[in-house]
């Protein structure tokens, strides 16, 4: 008997199938006519839209900094010998057959002649035709006359020479000058290179030639020290790939992150930031979309239990519900897919003017991104109080209170959790972040879950005393106390991060504006000898130009690590960064800059100036391995000189003011052959003050910066920008979580406002209670949100965005307020219906 | 047609075992009204929820149109339901969002019947809804309500029908109208009724009461 109704089984359950897939549907319909889905669709649209905008919008902030970048190094990468050997013309070649745009350049020193004998050592760049691959050059046809941009550099026989020279060469536009052995004629005024970044302290000034005269001049011979550069413009990841490993010793890759350490460090905060902000946006829409769905599944229970008494079997359900959520779900991802496009789509045209000009166009990535953030938000969140409804017992038609068929809030965590973490790291691949993350949220989920039921107890105690109204609320509070403990917690992690977003916005925006803000120096001035220092100092002073201290400066090879030769040391420990051969702008200073701080060890103390000490730059110290109390050994104008690290100092770089890797605690070789450095900021109306500057002193070198930092500005307001977007998307993100989290204890709601109005309780009576319960669950909710926000900000800023620990007291305050107001609003407008609703309706249909 | 053998059920709760149903050995032939009666909270749901088939025994077995399905799992036992079982419930149990024909056709779309539209329609009218195809639950009356369970249960034509308190939730002359329809399509159909109900004139009307009391049953002595 048993046998026969196993293999009617297997008939019965497969025309089942069929037509119980026409009823899914109908179900699914109805349910979201009448608004059941809502807040499920709404959740699952929002994660989506959310990642899918965040990712095209950093996609094309990222791509435009990067071209921007790109600029400051005249292309999208470049290929440099360390020695004076032309690049190999089969590496050339390769870049061409890989499709990439080329360009040369070869810098050297030569001796330029102008008029009445006058003569100057200066820097040379010849570049090929095709230069400059991305940025642009700017000259003028008079000396310190307005520029205009040209694509290309000068032809052969022309030389292009900055506005200084043409005065100490004593020369006009149209004369011949002589550079090494070749006669050339200037035709324009340099007034900037995109690529002038790397040569901030080529001491002689600029003359730009063509390539194919640099064979005429003869300055560039075997053995001398002339520098070869191949720029690259086009799809430079991939050709790096493909040739990096292979690179010969003597080459260097340096690409957009090697241009410039202002542009580069901007662009790490941002992409973290963003990074973080994009997996907050879905972890909040996670947890909004894990609440519809087991509302949605809990208010299908019964349901499903007379489904199962009509005949339809568990694995019936499971196919009917499974699939509705799929197909619901598809069409919600590829909605919310579009809606992110056109999201960030219409934020970039409103944005529009605040950005300083068309951003380049995003890749595909973003699109998947959003399609696999979709998708797993729907298995990991949605999935699974819907999946276990196959395990409703269908004797629930008849005892209601029967349990079963829903997931308990452990195993929704668990498989929650999961899925960000799994999401993070594919955001991120960043293991640690990850790590971080997971650690963070376990101990916020424990401790933020205990003390929300604490809390819960002690304002039940002593909020009691207030009232009817007040031990009504504060009942409800401790009534559903599990639940309440968990709506806390879900509240609490949405304010949290709500405030670490809007914290680390403004101290990160804060942040960047500070390290450039008005008045910084745009200009450097050195080759300042000491005769020299009143006069220069008295015309910057005498028209009021904001200036930086004057610096001491020598230049010094360093030779010897405790006892060990430098090129020993480079081949042992092979460092990244800088070329260390070269030699060093060294200074010395009895004040330790703003922009500085010591890290290790002590700055001098009196009696130090003749003990020869030195202070270090960290990342110098790192690359080579120096710590304090190593002996240093350097060359400074051909004689010895043995030095102690007494410490270790971090230095802003983007602060524009003259800084130093190495700072000696006394005058170097008693200050003979040093000469001062300084920078000053000019306006645009104060630009004549340079010529006038320059013909007192002919022989101090300036270079003008002001281009450099514009283009640093322009990157900042456009990180500005994302930033706010995607902090508008979180917080809507959160919006919806809150909904979601109201949503989600309606039901039980009505029944006991229905029940009280039934027993004579006044309307305003049951609103107040909602009042009070909403707004102290969202008080206390505040309350952790900012305990966590402090804690979670304090590693961010410490850990990962390497700024100082600030902490926040008005948070204290805000929060339990906000907290309060935010959710007792949310949390009375949406339950409403609780006051509305007949008594009659809700307890027939219950 | 119901069989059940040496039937208990015991749930443990924070104060111990709770025995509900104490080893209960009945039958029920094929055509036969039954009423099981007894005062609240005597294990009457308990009882029927078992010979439906709609929970499990913790011992005992029970016997339905000839399976025993204490030894099926829940798949088999949903398949046997959905041939040989109808219900009527005391809450009626009616999907709040599909119309009165909608909820009549759910047995038979489940079952994968053909014309369920038009066989649905039919039930319809036999309890004089036919006017009343595309309202919704909530904008019924609890005795329209009760009329289109009463439909959904025979629209399956399944041979043994379990009702729980059906008159349970209405008030006494809607009661009795539905207990009419309830008994009139009983008998046309020829189906087995079981019935639980602890209203004395709605049992008088079945062939045999079995009571309820103390986890034991017993046969009703009919005057």
């Amino acid at each position: 008997m048993t046998l026969s109704v196993k293999s009617d089984a297997l008939e019965s359950g497969a025309s089942q199938g069929r037509s119980a897939r026409s009823l899914a549907l109908k179900l699914l319909w109805r349910d979201w006519r009448s608004g059941e889905l809502n807040i499920l669709i709404a959740a699952l649209m929002v994660a989506v839209t959310t990642v899918t905008s965040i990712g095209l919008f950093s996609d094309r902030i990222r791509n435009s900094i990067q071209d921007e970048a790109g600029s400051l190094l005249a292309a999208d990468a470049q290929i440099r010998s360390r020695s004076a050997i032309p690049i190999s013309a089969e590496l050339r070649q390769q870049a061409e057959s890989a499709g990439l745009a080329t360009a040369d350049i070869v810098t050297f020193q030569a001796m330029s002649f102008g008029n009445n004998d006058a003569l100057q050592l200066s820097a040379v760049k010849a570049v090929s035709p095709e230069y400059p691959l991305k940025g642009e050059l700017v000259i003028a046809d008079q000396p310190f006359g307005e520029g205009r941009s040209v694509q290309t550099g000068p032809p052969p026989g022309e030389a292009w020479i900055i506005s200084r020279l043409f005065l100490s060469l004593g020369v006009d536009i149209g004369d011949t000058i002589g550079v090494g052995d070749a006669n050339l004629r200037v035709t324009a005024a340099l007034i900037t290179e995109p690529d002038e970044a790397g040569s901030f302290f080529d001491f002689n000034p600029r003359v730009m030639i063509n390539t194919a005269d640099v064979e005429q001049t003869g300055a560039v011979q075997l053995g001398s020290r002339a520098r070869y550069r191949l720029l690259l413009g086009g799809d430079v990841e991939s050709f790096k790939a493909q040739v990096e490993d292979g690179l010969r010793p003597d080459y260097r890759w340096a690409d957009v992150r090697d241009a410039n350490e202002g542009v580069t460090s901007a662009l790490d905060r941002a992409e973290s930031f963003l990074l973080l902000a994009g997996s907050l946006g879905v972890m909040l829409a996670g947890v909004a979309l894990a609440l519809a769905s087991r509302r949605y599944a809990s208010r299908q229970l019964s349901h499903v239990a007379l489904l199962k008494t009509l005949g339809l079997t568990p694995n019936a359900i499971a196919r009917l519900y499974a699939g509705n959520l799929l197909i619901l779900g598809v069409i919600t991802v590829f909605a919310g897919l579009v809606l992110g496009w056109v999201l960030h789509w219409a934020f970039l045209e409103l944005a529009s003017g605040l950005l300083p000009r068309e951003l380049e166009p995003a890749g595909w990535r973003p699109l998947w991104i959003g399609l696999l953030t979709g998708l797993v938000c729907l298995m990991a969140f949605a999935f699974p109080p819907v999946w276990v409804l196959r395990q409703v017992p269908p004797a629930k038609v008849l005892r209601s209170e029967l349990e079963g068929g829903t997931l308990s809030q452990r195993a929704v965590v668990a498989i929650g959790a999961v899925a960000v973490i799994g999401l993070v790291w594919f955001y991120s691949g960043d293991v640690l972040l990850t790590a971080a993350l997971l650690g963070g949220g376990l101990i916020a989920l424990a401790g933020v879950s205990l003390m929300a039921a604490v809390l819960i107890r002690v304002v039940r105690r002593y909020g009691s005393r207030l009232g009817t109204t007040w031990r009504l609320g504060l009942s409800n509070l401790q009534r559903h106390s599990r639940q309440n403990a968990f709506q806390i917690m879900v509240f609490s992690i949405a304010l949290m991060l709500l405030f670490i977003l809007t914290l680390l916005r403004s101290s990160l925006i804060g942040e960047w504006q500070q390290q450039l803000p008005e008045g910084a120096p745009n200009h450097f001035a050195f080759n300042i000898f000491e005769d020299e220092i009143s006069g220069f100092q008295g015309i910057l002073d005498a028209n009021n130009v904001q200036r930086e201290p004057l610096y001491p400066m020598i230049r010094g090879r360093l030779t010897e690590v405790n006892d060990e030769a430098l090129s020993d040391r480079l081949d042992r420990l092979q460092p990244s960064g800088d070329d260390f051969r070269r030699e060093l702008n060294l200074t010395w200073s009895d004040t330790l800059a703003d922009d500085n701080a010591v890290v290790d060890g002590d700055w001098w103390e009196p009696g130090d100036a003749e003990r020869n000490l030195i202070s270090v730059e960290q990342d110098f110290a790192e690359q080579l391995e120096i710590g304090l109390g190593d002996e240093l050994t350097f060359t400074i104008g051909g004689q010895r000189v043995d030095v102690t690290v007494n410490s270790i100092r971090t230095v802003q770089w983007d602060s524009l003011a003259p800084n130093f890797y190495v700072i000696f605690s006394g005058p170097i070789l008693d200050g003979a052959g040093a000469a001062y450095i300084t920078s000053f900021y000019l306006d645009a109306d104060q630009k004549p003050l340079l010529a006038e500057l320059l013909r007192q002193h002919p022989t101090v070198s300036v270079i003008e910066v002001d281009a450099i930092i514009k283009q640093i500005q322009d990157i900042v307001g456009q990180v500005t920008v994302a930033v706010e977007f995607i902090l508008g998307l979180v917080l809507v993100a959160g919006f919806i979580v809150l909904l979601a989290s109201v949503q989600a204890t309606l039901d039980v709601r009505l029944v006991e406002s229905a029940i009280l109005r039934t027993l004579g309780a006044r309307a305003a009576l049951v609103r107040g209670g909602l009042w009070i319960e909403f707004a102290s669950l969202g008080a206390l909710a505040g309350l952790l949100g900012a305990l966590g926000a402090e804690l979670a900000l304090a590693y961010f800023q410490t850990e990962m965005l390497n700024l100082s620990w600030t902490p926040h007291p008005l948070l204290w305050v805000t929060g339990p307020v906000l907290g309060g107001v935010v959710i007792g609003v949310i949390g009375v407008v949406s339950t409403r219906r609780v006051i509305k609703v007949p008594p009659m309706v809700v307890l027939r249909s219950v | 047609m119901i069989e059940t053998r040496k039937l208990k059920q015991e749930v443990t709760s924070g104060e111990g075992a709770l025995v509900i149903l104490k080893g209960i050995d009945m039958a029920i032939y094929a055509g036969e009204s039954v009423a099981i009666v007894g005062v609240s909270g005597s294990g009457k749901s308990t009882l029927l929820g078992m010979l439906a088939g709609l929970d499990r025994p913790s011992s005992g077995e029970v016997f339905l149109a000839g399976t025993e399905i204490t030894a099926l799992d829940e798949e088999q036992r949903a398949l046997l339901r959905g041939k040989q079982v109808g219900f009527v419930f005391q809450n009626f149990q009616l999907l709040p969002s599909l119309t009165a024909l909608e909820n009549v056709m759910l047995p038979l779309e489940v079952k994968g019947a053909k014309e369920p539209q038009v066989r649905a329609a039919q039930w319809l009218e036999r309890v004089g809804l036919a006017g009343r195809a595309t309202h919704y639950p909530l904008q019924l009356s609890g005795g329209e309500q009760q009329r289109v369970a009463v439909a959904r249960a025979f629209a399956s034509e399944a041979p043994i029908l379990f009702a729980d308190e059906p008159t349970g939730n209405l008030d006494s002359r809607t009661g009795e109208k539905v207990a009419d329809l309830l008994f009139s399509l009983n008998r046309e159909s020829g189906t087995t009724l079981v019935l639980v109900t602890h209203d004395p004139k709605l049992a008088a009307r079945c062939d045999r009461q079995l009571e309820m009391e103390d986890g034991t049953l017993r046969e009703v002595a009919l005057a």
